[in-house]
């Protein structure tokens, strides 16, 4: 087997070109021999990461920049798991309830939410946003206002609100970023909110921005600032025309995108659109539900608004691919700090009490299980299959008119009932008891 | 002394719940008779309560008059488990088998990807 001595910058600058442009990818799976020779990279030597009958080769017989590339892509998939681990040092309530959330969108989306980080939260420093992408899957209104640093106070409200989301969320704050139907760069002064984030937080938080090109300096200021830290990804640039790969690609070398992904939204990507907002107005087939990724809050700055919320695909319900818990303005960093409290306590319903009755969400249906020794659940998109003893027991008895009080006292004959309330926390962190609030007005 | 199985279940419950709660945990070993009061336990006057973490000492505490109650540690497993890829149809321990139902996107449970049929690997997809 031949060796690549490409570096990962130009592997991984490759395959978003291989993901961004059809042509392309019809070039160098017709004629992988000369395809991306312009990169410095062999794409035959590249073939387990774009042929789908090259993916299953052994690991020894890979190339290293195969096995280097799919390493990076590992890496940035377990940012959920080093999120999880540095959540457990803030709200206790906050981090169980988001691990029900995981476990809930695990049984209820296709496989890209298997590694949806479920972010803390967001701040928007716009009203809307001025880019308005036709598959924009919050259905961003077009932009009205933006918080201006120096105005309104906002410069020190903003670095209050940084100090109590991380009493919140402990040194995980870091991972929070400041848009969501907005576009970071909107803002003339986002510079200054990521410098102030950095020292309140010690990183710059991670941006995602469609607007790079407008300013081509002024991404490159941006880039330079730093990256954000471990647990909150990769700074992105969305592209979102080939022609916009393609300035992309000229303006930024390799080495300079090393650490910034380019998520090619174009028509012609591979990429998958979201059926949220105005996604499946996008593209009909959009195979993904939701894509947000935050269980936790959205802030708005202009407005002094805070939601509290979860992915969601139940669409008709919830349009935008989010459940919203709670709503709530603030005026200072207390009345967010009341907010963020009252959510733990109302909301992330961190200790079931005995009198509560434990009923399986409305989207999971038993099945007939192959196997005595088993109870299998289904939902639209996975099945689960539980064949702990404990496990079973739970399952059978709790059948949505028992108390957990009623259920344990039951099987307590057969079963040690500290196992019962351990093996039901667990059942519970799968989120099958998770039932999301119903929509606001 | 002997305990009825209403105070066995909410021991229980108290013992599940101290392996998330760092305070009620310590107030258990240090004061117990507020803490299990809270919980709902009966109490007679005059009686004394020690829970221990480490089950040889059970025995040092135990007379008539003195309830021993034993503290277990937390099972070892993590919550929150990391999922690799390698586990995507075999998650939580092992106590779940979780595979999808018939989807276009089942190759993504053996890493088979197919590149123009499925949504892409990386953790971008579209997310914000």
């Amino acid at each position: 087997m031949s060796r690549s001595p490409v570096d990962a910058a130009r592997v991984k600058r490759f395959m978003e070109r291989w993901r961004g442009d059809a042509a392309f990818r019809h070039a160098v799976s017709s004629s992988a021999a000369d395809a991306g020779r312009d990169l410095g990279v062999d794409p035959h030597a590249l073939r387990p990461l774009w042929d789908p009958d090259a993916v299953e080769l052994p690991e020894h017989a890979l190339d290293p920049a195969v096995r280097d590339y799919r390493r990076d892509q590992a890496q940035l998939a377990g940012v959920r798991d080093r999120l999880t681990q540095r959540l457990e040092a803030g709200s206790r309530p906050y981090a169980r309830w988001r691990g029900r959330q995981i476990g809930r969108c695990m049984s209820q989306s296709y496989p890209p939410a298997w590694i949806n980080p479920h972010y803390p939260f967001a701040i928007e420093l716009a009203k809307g946003c001025s880019i308005q992408c036709n598959y924009c899957c919050f259905d961003a209104p077009r932009l009205s206002a933006v918080a201006r640093h120096d105005r309104d106070g906002n410069a020190r409200l903003f670095r209050e609100i940084l100090e109590t989301l991380r009493a919140f969320f402990g040194e995980a704050a870091d991972s929070g970023f400041l848009y969501w139907a907005t576009d970071p760069l909107d803002n003339p002064d986002y510079e200054r909110y990521v410098e102030a984030f950095r020292e309140c937080l010690g990183s710059p938080p991670r941006t995602t921005t469609a607007a790079w090109y407008r300013d081509i300096p002024r991404t490159q200021r941006l880039l330079a600032l730093g990256g954000p830290s471990r647990a909150a990804g990769v700074h992105r640039l969305s592209i979102n025309s080939l022609a916009q790969l393609r300035l992309a690609m000229r303006q930024f070398t390799p080495e300079e995108l090393a650490e910034v992904g380019l998520v090619a939204q174009n028509p012609g990507s591979t990429l998958a659109k979201c059926a949220a907002g105005r996604g499946a107005t996008a593209d009909p087939t959009a195979p993904v539900a939701s894509n947000t990724d935050i269980s936790g809050f959205i802030l708005n700055l202009v407005e002094r608004s805070v939601q509290m919320i979860t992915p969601c695909s139940d669409l008709a319900r919830w349009p935008l691919g989010y459940a919203v818990y709670r709503r709530g303005v603030f005026a200072d960093a207390q009345g967010l700090q009341d907010f963020l409290r009252a959510c733990e306590r109302d909301e992330m319903g961190h200790l079931v009490d005995d009198a509560s009755v434990p009923r399986l969400r409305d989207d999971v249906s038993r099945c007939a299980a192959p196997d005595a020794d088993e109870v299998v659940l289904a939902t639209s998109h996975a099945q689960l299959s539980y064949d702990h003893a404990v496990d079973t027991a739970l399952l059978r008895a709790i059948d949505g008119t028992r108390s957990l009080g009623e259920v344990v006292r039951g099987l307590m004959t057969e079963h040690d009932p500290i196992e019962l309330y351990a093996r039901f926390e667990r059942l519970r962190g799968d989120g099958l008891f998770e039932q999301l609030p119903a929509p606001m007005r | 002394m002997n305990v009825s199985s209403e105070q066995v279940q909410s021991w229980a419950k108290l013992v599940v719940q101290s392996w998330d709660d760092a305070a009620l945990k310590q107030r258990l070993l240090s004061d117990p008779i507020p803490a299990l009061r809270e919980a709902g336990f009966q109490l007679p006057a005059g009686m004394r309560v020690k829970v221990v973490e480490d089950p040889a000492r059970t025995a040092e505490f135990a007379d008539d008059v003195t309830l021993v109650l034993r503290l277990p540690p937390a099972p070892s497993e993590p919550r929150g488990a990391a999922l690799s890829e390698a586990e995507l149809d075999a998650v939580s321990g092992g106590t779940v088998r979780m595979a999808l139902a018939s989807n276009p996107h089942a190759a993504y449970l053996a890493g088979t990807i197919m590149p123009t049929h499925v949504p892409d690997r990386f953790p971008d997809i579209a997310a914000p």
